[in-house]
């Protein structure tokens, strides 16, 4: 059997590998790190809308009237062109909606681009969508090591136990290799802007039926909902349940930094609830917590239609045309984007009055 | 394929292995989605 | 993730993969080779090794297995097991009554040939819908391996190096859990040698615990940061690259496989060791070789060995009995040349793979054939002052590591992959 060390020299050059790669993260942000946007264009984009993110906080000066941040849930729930056209029209003048969102559910994630978004622009209000069961566990995002840099993100750890300070700086260790390679040379842009707008947008899901299934066109046109129904009004809202399986500390803790940021930088902040799939027949909106109160802001509303609702005048077996999987289509897109914009133009109002962002 | 006739320094052998636990430790934290768990050559 | 994919398999893949085979095995395998009556020691051990290789086989492909249909995932898994289980035991059939005729050694060639090779769509159909996604081939776990020890016991056997074994030893060198997955390719009589004369001082108890523990840290650790910086950490995640990314990427994956495939087998010959069962190495430090021909003989050896001795030797003899000893040096060529096209597509099906053996059949060549032209060139004493200059070896070090990795680019990457990756350089 041949030895696992072979000689001194051996020992010393596998020692200093490894102390390298395991201080590497450290010694980077003492070198100086490269700049912030250029972790943006080492995120793949199977995990999401990296590029329209990069644009949008990085390249985009303008203010925007409102800020959609979440997962993918957001990105396949919400269409923003609707909305702006809508704002537009009640306001009277040219609006600026931006969403910046990732695959793969976090808080941290979210916690991240907000972040990243309000160091570089301005925004009048922030929608976010907040963890379903599809979150599972209570550790960094599946891909944070593409984005987390010691030093830098997250400025603090302090208030998080030992094993999520670990598992952070682990992701750290993890992605140091490719934040690497960020000091040899620059982005590569891409030009084509509607490239840029489609990349991991799952937009090809659009027209694709539940699971595979052929894709069956359906009425997008809501049933009539009464507006203040879409709103929640404390934790003891009849239209909301509550008691879900509450989030682990690691994703809470980023929850309460969220709320932090919005009071930091002085911006409204609500969230929105995008039904899944497995909603189907609830007269009541499932939600893991009481969000207002884990982020720390208990004036946020949460938007939301129970799917019953949404689904009032649709039978049960066509529900399912308006998903391809726990992600609405097109049609389901359509269909809740109208129904909750009276909703959404109700809040901008009363939260920004309607006034153009100074 | 012949082997060393002498052992290496038992100090640097020691470091070497305390720095392996510790890479070996500190992956087990990482969330396990993170990881490639793919044997290369099982996949030819 | 997949939703619904909430069951313990699924939390920790990386741990449920190492420690089926590497920490309960070695523990149920201890327990069955020291504590059984002698009369059932070797059944004991066959059976361990068959349940254990049946985990493995499910762990590692529960993965992406939503949760309503891990029930009919298991039962599947442990059908098609029970097949692979039958077709090693034809196997042991025909060496039992045809040793003599060519069918022992085509056998398990054939299985190889017939699970892996023929097209998918003769094969697919069998793997039920809700995972249709894993490949028919992925239910026999390193059946690319199984052939090859089985057909190399052959030879032994035949060269009356070991003796016929008993139906339960055979199953426990077949299914020996921790070479299942990717190796090496043990030959049985280090295996048979291990059982029958334990030898201690061939695998050592301290060497073999810094053996899993060194092979841990390239397995997990350093690994798992190559990965970063492999074509597919880097290069084909559907942006646009600066150009120097290609020389990273090329150099990454070579680091990456390294990690990866050596990482493993140390941890495989680490806990063989422990078990007291000696386990031809892999791997001897090939990137310090300063040829190709150097290089594989100590990179990945046991298949290197097994081509060696079932192909190379003997088609080199027939060729140069067939064409002459004037001939020998074009008949070497020609056996290096099938030896690295067969190994080529040992390696997988499909075009990129049959160039691959092409590209170190070109190289291996031209070293066989520059070593022979510097030999007669500079005579006896020169060539050995060749051989020792320290420049001349760093150079050809550099070439041959430079030539290797770019060859991976071959098994890295499928044809439509390579698109990908190429795109990746041109404006988006």
């Amino acid at each position: 059997m041949f030895p696992a060390i072979w000689s001194n020299r051996h020992a010393v050059a596998l020692i200093l590998v490894i102390a390298t790669l395991l201080t590497l993260p450290m010694l980077m942000s003492l070198v100086g790190l490269p700049p912030r946007d250029r972790v943006y264009s080492g995120i793949r984009v199977e995990t999401g809308t990296g590029p329209l993110d990069e644009r949008e906080i990085f390249e985009e000066k303008d203010p925007v009237d409102i800020l959609f941040v979440g997962s993918s849930l957001i990105v396949r729930g919400v269409d923003l062109d609707y909305i702006q056209q809508q704002l537009s029209s009640r306001l009277g003048r040219p609006v600026k909606i931006a969403r910046l969102s990732l695959k793969w559910q976090g808080l941290d994630m979210q916690y991240m681009l907000m972040r990243d978004f309000l160091e570089h622009r301005k925004a009048r209000l922030v929608i976010m969508d907040m963890p379903t069961l599809a979150l599972i566990g209570d550790s960094p995002h599946i891909q944070a090591y593409r984005w987390m840099r010691w030093g830098e993100f997250p400025r603090s750890t302090a208030d998080l136990s030992f094993r999520s300070r670990v598992a952070i700086y682990g992701a750290q260790v993890l992605g140091a290799p490719r934040q690497l390679v960020n000091y040899i040379r620059p982005n590569r842009q891409i030009r084509d802007q509607n490239l840029v707008a489609k990349l991991g947008s799952q937009s090809e899901y659009g027209t694709v039926g539940y699971f595979g299934g052929p894709f069956v066109p359906e009425p997008r046109t809501p049933p009539a909902i009464p507006l203040e129904s879409m709103f929640s009004h404390g934790a003891s809202d009849s239209n909301f349940d509550f008691s879900g399986q509450p989030l682990g500390p690691y994703h809470q803790y980023w929850a309460r930094s969220i709320g932090d940021l919005a009071k930091q930088y002085n911006v409204p902040f609500a969230m929105i609830h995008i039904p899944e799939d497995t909603e189907k027949g609830m007269t009541q909106v499932p939600e893991r917590m009481y969000w207002p109160a884990v982020v720390g802001l208990p004036a946020a509303p949460i938007l939301a239609i129970p799917s019953a609702t949404l689904f009032r005048d649709t039978s049960p077996t066509e529900i399912n045309n308006y998903y391809y999987d726990q992600h609405f289509n097109d049609n389901g897109k359509e269909l809740f984007t109208r129904a909750i914009t009276p909703a959404l133009l109700d809040l901008y109002t009363k939260e920004v009055h309607g006034a153009p962002v100074q | 394929m012949a082997l060393p006739s002498s052992k290496p320094n038992p100090v640097l052998v020691g470091v070497l292995f305390a720095l392996c636990f510790a890479a070996i430790t500190l992956t087990l934290f990482i969330t396990p989605e993170s990881l490639s768990v793919n044997l290369v050559y099982q996949a030819f | 993730m997949p939703p619904g994919l909430t069951h313990v398999l699924s939390n920790s893949l990386l741990l449920v993969t190492l420690t089926v085979p590497f920490l309960f095995f070695p523990v149920a395998a201890w327990v069955a080779l020291r504590w059984s009556p002698v009369k059932l020691r070797m059944p004991a051990f066959a059976a361990v090794n068959l349940i254990f290789a049946l985990a493995v086989c499910i762990s590692r492909g529960t993965y992406g297995v939503r949760l309503h249909d891990v029930k009919l995932y298991f039962i599947f898994s442990t059908l098609m097991f029970a097949v692979y289980v039958l077709l090693v035991a034809v196997q042991y059939l025909l060496l039992d009554k045809k040793l003599g005729s060519w069918l022992p050694l085509f056998f398990p060639i054939l299985m190889l040939a017939v699970v892996k090779y023929v097209p998918g769509s003769w094969t697919q159909g069998f793997v039920p819908a809700p995972f249709s996604n894993k490949v028919f081939a992925d239910f026999f776990l390193g059946l690319s391996y199984m052939a090859f020890r089985l057909t190399y016991m052959v030879h032994e056997i035949r060269n009356q190096i070991v003796p016929m074994p008993s139906f339960a030893e055979y199953l426990s060198f077949a299914f020996f859990v921790p070479t299942l997955s990717i190796g090496p390719i043990n030959p049985y009589s280090a295996f048979h040698k291990s059982l029958v004369a334990p030898d201690r001082t061939i695998t050592p108890i301290g060497r073999s615990w810094q053996r899993i523990l060194i092979g841990l840290t390239k397995y997990i650790f350093l690994g798992n940061l190559a990965n970063q910086l492999t074509y597919d950490g880097l290069l084909a995640d559907g942006l646009p690259h600066h150009w120097i990314d290609f020389p990273i990427a090329v150099a990454g994956y070579c680091a990456y496989l390294y990690l990866n495939f050596s990482g493993f087998c140390d941890i495989a010959i680490g806990v063989s060791g422990l078990l007291g069962i000696h386990v031809h190495e892999n791997f001897d430090r090939p990137f310090s070789k300063r040829n190709l021909q150097e290089f594989w003989a100590h990179w990945h050896m046991t298949l290197t060995d097994y081509m060696r001795d079932m192909v190379f030797v003997p088609l080199s003899k027939s060729l140069i009995r067939r064409f002459g000893p004037a001939s020998a040096p074009h008949c070497i060529a020609a056996a290096i040349a099938i030896v690295f096209v067969l190994m080529g597509i040992w390696h997988g099906a499909g075009w990129n793979f049959v160039i691959y053996g092409l590209w170190h059949a070109v190289g291996v060549a031209a070293v066989h054939y520059y070593t022979l032209f510097l030999k007669k060139r500079l005579g006896k004493v020169r060539y050995a002052k060749y051989r020792e200059n320290r420049l001349i070896y760093h150079i050809a070090n550099a070439v041959t590591l430079a030539y290797f990795a770019l060859g991976l680019i071959l098994v890295a990457n499928s044809m439509r992959g390579l698109r990908v990756i190429f795109h990746a350089f041109r404006p988006m």
